[in-house]
């Protein structure tokens, strides 16, 4: 294994942790996993694999929690409204005969969250829309669902692709109505006080 | 190398019990300061390799152990300071010491109870 491949495949993984955790530490923890790759690759290639994966899984797990940690009460509550929503979809999904009815949760759901919070928008839409295919996935794995059309497996993890064009319209959709309703705010709030108030 | 800081007036016992990893990264450090891969390699190899952080792990717990004034940034090994590329070193203040040491009290109040209700292991049995 290419130590160059390995320490550039860390570096982008590292884009997982928040910025200011990154600013402080990206770089001396490519230099840590670098140092125990090089001491890896002295023992051999079982031992290199070993510690890339262990690396890897660590890198995971640790990014999550420092996603958690940086998280402010409004991202928590929009991060678990979102995943409502995903989770309602995939209810629906595993209820409902037609597939419209699905994408129409997950449409309206990114909708009102990126009405919501715009700048987030992506982060709800992309949150709405991989409970889908994970529990589709997770449910053909432990036998709880039928064989699908295809290749099981990526017949299911296909199942991403409306999901996230439903969800990405959504959310792009608040935030254009979100934008319209700021611009209709400020037209005619602003006329509303164009004469003398009381105090003045 | 402990080092007077202003966590003089701090009181360690809402941090105990301590992780395994901040107890590790602690212990490493008592016997001074250390980079992060230093830091790894201790804490590897006095728990016997039973404690193996990853970069991620161990700086998140470093960024913990920074706000929580138990550690500090230092300036590393002058002899060698020259030379060194810039990387960063820690060691422990005198709350981070007086945090752990509370912890090994605790761990040796722990241990004489089960040693009074029998329970200890016998030193031929592994410990996993």
């Amino acid at each position: 294994m290419s130590l160059g491949l390995a320490q550039r495949f860390y570096r982008i993984g590292l884009q997982a942790y928040p910025r200011c955790f990154r600013a402080h530490y990206a770089e001396e923890m490519l230099r840590v996993f670098a140092e125990g790759l090089h001491e890896a690759r002295n023992e051999g290639f079982r031992q290199t694999v070993r510690y890339c994966a262990k690396a890897s899984a660590d890198l995971v797990r640790s990014a999550m929690r420092e996603r958690m940690a940086a998280m402010d009460g409004k991202s928590g509550l929009l991060s678990l409204a979102a995943m409502a929503c995903g989770w309602y979809a995939t209810y629906v999904d595993f209820h409902a005969t037609e597939v419209q009815a699905t994408l129409l949760v997950i449409l309206l759901g990114s909708f009102l969250l990126g009405s919501l919070a715009p700048k987030r928008a992506w982060r709800s839409a992309l949150l709405a829309a991989v409970w889908l295919p994970t529990v589709q996935v997770i449910a053909f794995a432990m036998r709880h669902a039928g064989p699908g059309p295809g290749h099981p497996y990526w017949s299911r993890i296909m199942i991403l692709l409306p999901t996230l064009a439903a969800s990405l319209l959504g959310a792009c959709g608040g935030v254009l109505f979100r934008l319209i309703c700021r611009e209709f705010a400020e037209t005619f709030g602003s006329d509303t006080h164009k004469g003398p108030t009381l105090k003045a | 190398m402990m080092t007077k800081d202003s966590a003089d007036d701090l009181d360690p016992a809402p941090l105990l019990p301590l992780t395994p990893a901040v107890f590790g990264i602690l212990m490493a450090l008592a016997d001074g300061e250390k980079h992060g891969y230093g830091i790894m390699k201790a804490v590897a190899a006095d728990t016997e390799e039973t404690l193996q952080m990853g970069p991620g792990t161990l700086y998140g717990t470093l960024d913990r152990m920074l706000r929580a004034k138990l550690i500090v940034e230092s300036e590393g090994p002058r002899e060698t300071s020259a030379h060194r590329e810039r990387r960063r070193y820690y060691r422990a203040t005198d709350f981070g010491q007086r945090v752990v040491r509370a912890e090994v009290r605790r761990l040796e109040q722990a241990v004489a109870l089960a040693r009074r209700k029998k329970l200890t292991l016998r030193p031929s049995l592994p410990l996993r």
